[in-house]
């Protein structure tokens, strides 16, 4: 990567800034990309995580629910 | 508000990605919209909407790390996104007008009357702030179209979201909005 700010020289030789250097547009744009994807896996991951400990409840009272039942 | 920063980043990249459109005169006509949009928003929402619930406090910054916590008519990222976008907005209307001054335009002709180190560090704030709206819109467009927030996405539209959404996802005792028919 290069430097944030780009520089330039005036008509009297001096050292001036011209402005942002570009490159970080491409260090934007990939950042976002990986921060919104990791984002999204781990969503996917908790949600998939949630999906089972609720399957898993519902097994609990069914099974429940069946003994309870042969019990009377 | 949207479309005017989409047209804004849009015209204001094309160049820098190699693009050869001409970007200028749709960049600074973009620019205008979105600063009337702008003052008009302000104007509106400092007197005829709920400006307060906008207010990010410190009581705010607890809601992400407690699952109690519910928040009124706004989360505490919808506010941080709010305030952060609040920022980055006006830095580049402020440093994009004084860049429009010294462009030609219907209005009037370029004067070269801004030194060039002040020209400098305004095109220096104005590229900063378009970085940091790249990041934000996009951030924004993502959470718009996640599944659980689509609520919220349809709400900007439509204007409404359900009883059940609103008890499931706010403080009902710190938000009572208005009851549909």
């Amino acid at each position: 990567m290069g430097e944030i700010v780009r520089y330039k020289r005036d008509v009297w030789g001096e050292e001036v800034i011209l402005g942002v250097s570009w490159d970080l547009l491409w260090v934007v744009a990939v950042a976002v990309l990986v921060l919104l994807a990791a984002h999204a896996i781990i969503m996917a991951a908790v949600a998939k995580k949630i999906e089972k400990a609720s399957s898993e409840v519902d097994e609990y009272f069914v099974m429940r629910l069946s003994i309870d039942c042969f019990i009377g | 508000m949207a479309a005017s920063i989409l047209a804004l980043i849009a015209t204001g990249v094309a160049p820098i990605l190699g693009l050869r459109i001409a970007w200028l005169n749709i960049h600074w006509i973009a620019g205008l919209l979105l600063t009337f949009v702008v003052v008009f928003h302000i104007i509106r929402s400092l007197f005829w909407q709920d400006f307060k619930s906008m207010i990010l406090g410190p009581k705010d910054f607890g809601e992400p790390f407690d699952s109690t916590q519910k928040p009124g008519k706004y989360t505490f990222e919808q506010k941080g996104m709010h305030w952060a976008v609040t920022v980055v907005v006006l830095a580049v209307i402020g440093t994009g007008i004084l860049l429009f001054l010294q462009i030609d335009t219907p209005f009037w002709d370029r004067t070269n009357s801004m030194a060039e180190d002040t020209l400098g560090l305004m095109f220096l704030l104005h590229g900063l702030s378009t970085l940091a709206l790249v990041a934000l819109a996009s951030t924004h467009i993502y959470f718009a179209l996640r599944p659980e927030k689509l609520f919220y996405t349809r709400s900007m539209v439509s204007g409404w979201i359900s009883e059940d959404e609103m008890t499931a996802n706010h403080d009902t005792s710190l938000w009572s909005p208005k009851e549909a028919d």
